[in-house]
């Protein structure tokens, strides 16, 4: 019985930067798609709220492209300033440039709510775990 | 044909509007998605919001829903209906396998609270408290 163990193929290495790349790549992709998902609920009065979904990686924001929309369609509308880049390419935020969008979110006292970024979210929630699948069966192929 | 929102809609309000505290703050002041014109205050507004259905071999087990239970209240304090938001948590929170008319309410548990201030353009000022919770619905 040997007391070595040679090894003649090491996948490791791949494989690591194989998940490196493929993670990160479904959350970018759920968060696309949360911030469409958000896009294409809630009430539309002037188009600023609509217009304002955007979404943070670690990599990439389209804050600035949302607000410009967003006041291109309402120069009143009151901008909120970004969420915060994530610290790790694991974490990616959904959210909206224009103050009103958390009152539609939520109701006032005189308007119900009309929820976008729960649902959208939600609606994500198996898609995202199929990503992930995909992504860990496919390692090394 | 199911209708499992307007049997979750049954279930709140009936479960709300039969319990002494509540009805003690807000009367018969509950809402489902939203409040008449110029209301008395405090009043009890719940969303429901449809999630995606849980099926099994193409069969619908049960519908899924998130469910916001707010009191909304005139004035800037948080702690006048603190007592009533803690009462729609232990009314609403952690409740599994429910029999009610035309089906059942398969759990129910708080996913977060609410809670925010709002300054109306008229100047006066509000409360937003409660809770969303996630719910499943089961028709028979």
């Amino acid at each position: 019985v040997s007391k070595y163990v040679e090894v003649k193929f090491n996948l490791l290495p791949g494989l690591e930067k194989q998940l490196d790349r493929e993670i990160p790549l479904a959350v970018s992709k759920t968060a696309f798609f949360v911030e469409l998902g958000a896009e294409s609920r809630g009430r539309r009065r002037t188009g600023a709220m609509r217009a304002g979904w955007y979404r943070v990686t670690s990599k990439e924001s389209n804050y600035d492209q949302a607000v410009d929309a967003g006041l291109g369609m309402n120069p009143d509308a009151e901008v909120v300033g970004p969420v915060p880049t994530p610290s790790d390419n694991l974490t990616a935020y959904v959210s909206n440039a224009f103050g009103h969008t958390f009152y539609n979110e939520f109701g006032t006292s005189a308007m119900p709510a009309d929820p976008m970024a729960r649902p959208a979210a939600e609606e994500q929630r198996e898609p995202f775990k199929k990503r992930i699948f995909v992504a860990l069966t496919t390692l090394g192929k | 044909m199911a209708d499992e929102a307007s049997l979750l809609a049954k279930w709140v309000f009936d479960t709300l509007s039969g319990d002494g505290t509540i009805a003690g703050v807000v009367v018969s002041r509950i809402y489902d998605g939203a409040a008449p014109q110029n209301p008395t205050y405090p009043y009890i507004v719940f969303t429901i919001i449809p999630l995606t259905d849980d099926q099994t071999l193409g069969a619908r087990m049960w519908a899924n829903f998130l469910l916001d239970v707010k009191v909304v209240s005139q004035g800037r304090s948080f702690a006048t209906h603190s007592a009533t938001v803690s009462r729609t948590d232990v009314l609403l929170h952690d409740k599994k396998e429910v029999s009610i008319t035309g089906g059942k309410i398969k759990y129910s548990y708080r996913d977060m609270p609410i809670h925010f201030p709002e300054k109306a353009s008229t100047g006066v000022d509000y409360t937003h408290q409660g809770n969303s919770f996630r719910v499943g619905v089961a028709a028979t």
